[in-house]
């Protein structure tokens, strides 16, 4: 356990008359990759800016092993949130490696430059007049060399090239495994970024839908495909999230666990109704949830990640 | 790579053992650490972790403090054994279920059964020493 | 400003968190940097421009041309290094350092940079003497100040630096309050965040009309007052930037 331990209690923020986040309840797992997910304005970046103490929340409490972070020296210097927008005024690479460095002590400016050379982020010029692409990778440099104990990244790297990507990817496997922090990355480009993940916190409209360990979520979707009939006799019972007709034929996408909902022998009596089972990926799964058409949302928001089922 | 329902430490586990079973990965040989299949399939490590606790407490592989781990003593006959088991109930069961669904008697099934046995049959290079098989038989 | 306290479970390794001290420092070399390049600029104006002139209307040399620039002109250019001060506490919030740090340092580094300024103006009327004393001519002190003499070098330090100290804090209190406020609101309260405080900081600076012309001497006496009584009200400003600032939430977009 190398991060503290945050826990979201009901908290709310609105800017003005537009509610951001509404009675968010969540527990981060300390010590692990967790995948912040939503669609544009579920309140990812509020979340995590609430989180860094960026901003007090209107209602609720946020705590870092069991402290408010809002001003509290220890806990903000334990934490380093990188956002898009890139916090450095009008600093040059340079001056800005000066200043994390002066004022965060777990910053390593050894591994930073190394991660600017890797991502090819041009020296010595200002980083508001760098490109999209060139600031987001300066800020995942900064972000990964922080070290800190609780580093957020707030979609750092939707503006990089894929091979910047890439290797933002790589870097960030290879010094968590060798450094093991609290990180938490937000996106909505989940298909590249969902395997790194090993919990995953679905916000949806400011509120959470999901908060459970990847290896859950990726088995809780399944499509089922076949005659009309035949599917809705399969899938009775169970959370239906989407359906898509094409004549008689019916895809019905299910929030259930493949082993425990659905039961072991599902396979063998889906063949027996001539009936196709599908995996459903993250992605899939998310944007069906998201989507507002579901016919039967899922009820339950997990406070705490559950635990792994054995 | 890592798609489908299986979760991705399963197929990892899953890997690990069909490479000792294959011999590509012999007994006492280091696997990857968690660090390098995390960056070489862009994976969480505790991803690779679980499926390395799996293989451990299976006896598969063990851990040398410091040094990484490998592949246990033993672990191919095991392997082996335990496949050997499950052909019955995993493989020839359900094949078995389809003959009977399909009609087909038990003398169709036995002298198939008879005839293709013998013509599929390997020498046992791969038991030994893993290096590949001088292949004497010609199979038809 | 505490430090981690103990919890029950295994701790998080908690690391240093920065000192009002290194915040300080940065944003004093910072002013440094710009101090040094506005001063450079001086310097090359006086060679080619104020010499020049001085030549040409040598007939109506004698009221002291440093005294107007260095009364105003040092207080203005404070304000502008307290406001960029204020522009950057999104940027060290975002590094992990509290915005009651962010404020204190920056008051730290103003005062600071407040005390060199005031040497520096020191500087300007002795380069200002010996060039008007190669006309022949010795400066002539017009307004109001602590000093009687520009040769009372402390006192002139003194007021020099109290004065702009105080401009400083009305920039960076402009400057948070243009950060919460944007635009439009942010210039309508300067009335509030920047008349009101310099009116309020110049009337006490000569509280005590007796402060003129008093020699060093006198400081410990009731004369000499003003700058004690501003240096108070300063401390006043500066709780209340802290105070605001504390309450800052940093902005979705850069400014």
């Amino acid at each position: 356990m190398t991060g503290p331990e945050v826990v979201i209690q009901d908290v709310s923020v609105a800017f003005g008359r537009t509610e951001a986040l509404r009675g968010v309840n969540a527990r981060v797992a300390p010590g692990a990759i967790t995948g912040l997910i939503g669609r544009n304005g579920a309140g990812k970046s509020t979340l995590l800016a609430s989180l860094a103490a960026f901003r007090k929340p209107n209602a609720g409490r946020i705590t870092l092993d069991g402290q408010d972070p809002y001003e509290n020296a220890g806990l903000m210097a334990a934490t380093c949130l990188i956002r898009e927008s890139g916090d450095f005024a009008d600093l040059n690479t340079g001056q800005a490696l000066a200043l994390v460095t002066s004022v965060r002590s777990t910053f390593s400016r050894p591994y930073a430059e190394e991660l600017l050379e890797r991502f090819r982020v041009p020296r010595r010029r200002r980083i508001d007049k760098l490109s999209r692409g060139q600031r987001s990778a300066f800020g995942a440099a900064i972000g990964l060399a922080s070290r800190a104990p609780l580093t957020l990244f707030d979609e750092v790297y939707l503006g990089m090239d894929a091979p910047t990507r890439y290797a933002f990817y790589d870097e960030l496997l290879a010094d968590y495994a060798a450094h093991p922090r609290t990180i938490v990355i937000s996106s909505h480009l989940i298909e590249e970024v969902e395997r790194m993940f090993e919990y995953v916190l679905v916000l949806d409209e400011g509120r959470v839908l999901l908060n459970e360990p990847a290896d859950t979520l990726r088995q809780r979707g399944v499509r089922v495909i076949g005659d009309e009939r035949a599917v809705e006799e399969f899938v009775s019972g169970h959370t239906v999230i989407s359906r898509q007709r094409l004549g008689r034929t019916v895809a019905a996408t299910l929030f259930a666990d493949m082993g425990s909902d659905l039961g072991a022998d599902a396979g063998r009596r889906a063949a027996a109704k001539g009936l196709e089972l599908e995996h459903v990926s993250i992605q899939d799964l998310f944007v069906h949830l998201t989507s507002g058409q579901a016919a039967d949302p899922p009820a339950r928001a997990a406070e705490a990640p559950s635990k792994e089922p054995a | 790579m890592f798609d489908g329902r299986e979760p991705i430490y399963r197929q990892i586990a899953d890997q690990i053992r069909q490479d000792v079973v294959e011999g590509t990965l012999q007994e006492e040989e280091q696997v990857m650490s968690t660090t390098q299949y995390a960056t070489t399939f862009r994976i969480n490590p505790a991803t690779a972790a679980k499926a390395f606790a799996e293989l451990i407490a299976e006896g598969v592989l063990y851990q040398r403090r410091g040094l990484g781990t490998f592949v246990a003593t033993g672990a191919r006959r095991m392997l082996l054994a335990d496949r050997r088991e499950r052909y019955f109930t995993e493989v020839l069961q359900p094949a078995l279920e389809e003959a009977a669904r399909l009609d087909i008697p038990l003398e169709s099934v036995s002298s198939y059964v008879e005839r293709a046995f013998a013509l599929v049959q390997q020498p046992p290079a791969t038991e030994a020493s893993g290096r590949a098989a001088t292949d004497g038989s010609d199979d038809a | 400003m505490t430090a981690s306290t103990p919890r029950a479970h295994v701790p998080t390794a908690s690391p240093q968190s920065a000192s009002v001290i290194t915040v300080a420092g940065w944003l004093f070399r910072r002013n440094l940097n710009i101090l040094a390049w506005f001063a450079g600029m001086a310097v090359v104006t006086v060679l080619l421009i104020a010499v020049p002139m001085m030549q040409r209307f040598q007939a109506e040399l004698g009221p002291s041309l440093w005294e107007a620039f260095s009364t105003s002109g040092a207080g203005w250019f404070v304000l502008a290094l307290g406001a960029l001060a204020g522009q950057y506490l999104p940027v060290l919030v975002a590094q992990g350092v509290t915005r009651r740090r962010v404020v204190l340092g920056a008051g730290l580094a103003l005062t600071a940079t407040s005390l060199i300024v005031g040497v520096l103006i020191v500087v300007g009327y002795l380069v200002e003497a010996e060039l008007f004393g190669r006309f022949g001519v010795v400066p002539r002190l017009s307004g109001e100040h602590l000093f009687a003499s520009t040769s009372q070098y402390a006192l002139v330090v003194l007021e020099s630096a109290v004065r702009s100290l105080h401009f400083g804090l009305v920039g960076l209190l402009l400057s948070l309050a243009y950060y919460r406020y944007g635009g439009w609101l942010g210039t309508a309260l300067l009335p509030l965040t920047a008349f009101l405080p310099i009116s309020i900081g110049l009337a006490l600076l000569s509280l005590d009309p007796a402060a003129v012309g008093t020699s060093w001497q006198n400081l410990n006496g009731a004369s000499g007052v003003g700058p004690l009584l501003l240096a108070g009200f300063d401390l006043v400003l500066l709780a209340l930037c802290a105070w605001f600032g504390s309450t800052l939430a940093l902005r979705t977009k850069p400014t």
